[in-house]
């Protein structure tokens, strides 16, 4: 089922959480090697695939293979995929930073999976669930938010997927072409707070 | 429990008014006892499938199938719930539900489980027999979880525990974790 633009989410969005067309911020979140990433890292970036996930939910652990595809498939275009864990471990031990770098290994991100220290990152983003995918565009105006929301139109089976809305948000950026839907109901697991 | 026998007793019911409003001609070669032909009785879809545990069988449906749980047209309150094993929230809020549902004879309680299909053997099943629940539990199995989400509310922004509240006059739905004075009280907004 396709929306349209739909009314912001309550729980989890500030009144001045990102909204498709704002500007956003970079940040600095470690990575499971260790390593601090920032969108900035990126000079031939044309744009992002940031995504909100974790080790622990089953709807992150349905998505997985569809973001190392991702990865592969946009790393050579320069539309890198960046993937924010942005669960509290006090909460959900499971996603420690610790569990991250063991997790990220067993299941062979290909991809940088960010811990979102002090869960101070994904408030910005209105990041409602895990996973929660965030498309940005690199402009001379700065890093432009155009989709949040599901990465596709099924969860549960990709085979019966028919629409994959992260390669149709790009071809229409790449094409100058309005991005159609631009905001879709993310399906997963609350992100975990206190 | 009469609840766990009253659905069944209404079909059995309704099937027995059907061969009885037939010809004679039919009735003697039709196999009553056939339950697939009970659940063709036009009042509720058939599973995919059903589990069982040791207090109930917990019918599998689509999203279509679950329709008719959203739909009821009795003098009872329904209280839908929406809830997962892997939903800690979920498993959290349970017991104020299943305490309603005892205390209340006029409230109908369906737990509808978005477990998934690889773990209703091994997690759902256990689930139930050890918090031994009495509310009518059912797993949807949804193609697409955005339109099981618009069958049941426009508001639902897909996260659970959710819970759907409904008579004949009234309906309201709730997205969140719900206590059992939250509970008890958007209950008594149903009651005349």
């Amino acid at each position: 089922m396709l929306t349209g633009k739909n009314k912001t989410e309550k729980k989890a969005s500030l009144t001045n959480a990102y909204k498709v067309g704002d500007k956003v911020s970079d940040f600095s979140l470690k990575n499971i090697d260790g390593e601090m990433v920032s969108m900035s890292d990126y000079a031939d970036a044309e744009g992002f695939i940031v995504v909100f996930t974790c080790n622990t939910c089953p709807y992150s652990k349905m998505y997985e293979d569809r973001l190392k595809s991702l990865s592969a498939k946009y790393a050579n275009d320069n539309w890198p995929l960046i993937a924010i864990q942005p669960n509290d471990p006090a909460v959900q031990p499971g996603d420690s930073y610790d569990e991250m770098v063991s997790y990220a290994s067993a299941q062979g991100f290909n991809f940088p999976y960010l811990f979102d220290e002090g869960q101070k990152e994904y408030p910005k983003w209105g990041a409602a669930r895990t996973p929660h995918v965030f498309i940005v565009e690199k402009t001379d105006d700065g890093n432009l938010l155009r989709y949040i929301g599901a990465a596709d139109d099924n969860a549960r089976d990709e085979s019966k997927v028919t629409v994959n809305y992260v390669d149709k948000t790009i071809a229409s950026i790449r094409a100058g072409e309005t991005v159609d839907p631009d905001f879709t109901k993310a399906i997963g697991c609350t992100i975990k707070t206190k | 429990m009469t609840k766990q026998i009253f659905i069944p007793l209404i079909m059995l019911a309704l099937f027995a008014l059907q061969s009885c409003d037939q010809s004679a001609s039919t009735t003697t070669d039709s196999d009553t006892t056939d339950t697939t032909v009970i659940n063709a009785s036009n009042t509720e879809d058939a599973p995919l499938k059903t589990l069982k545990a040791d207090n109930q069988d917990i019918h599998v449906f689509d999203t279509d199938g679950i329709q008719p749980y959203l739909n009821k047209e009795d003098d009872n309150i329904h209280v839908v719930n929406f809830w997962a094993t892997w939903c800690g929230p979920c498993v959290k809020e349970l017991p104020y539900f299943e305490q309603a549902n005892a205390e209340m004879d006029d409230l109908q309680l369906t737990l509808v489980s978005l477990d998934f299909e690889d773990k209703l053997e091994s997690s759902l099943v256990p689930f139930v027999n050890k918090k031994d629940l009495k509310g009518d539990v059912i797993v949807v199995l949804p193609e697409s979880e955005p339109e099981l989400m618009e069958s049941v509310s426009s508001q639902w922004t897909s996260g659970i525990p959710a819970t759907l509240i409904y008579n004949k006059h009234k309906r309201q739905f709730y997205e969140g974790s719900m206590s059992y004075d939250q509970l008890m009280a958007e209950i008594e907004k149903f009651k005349l």
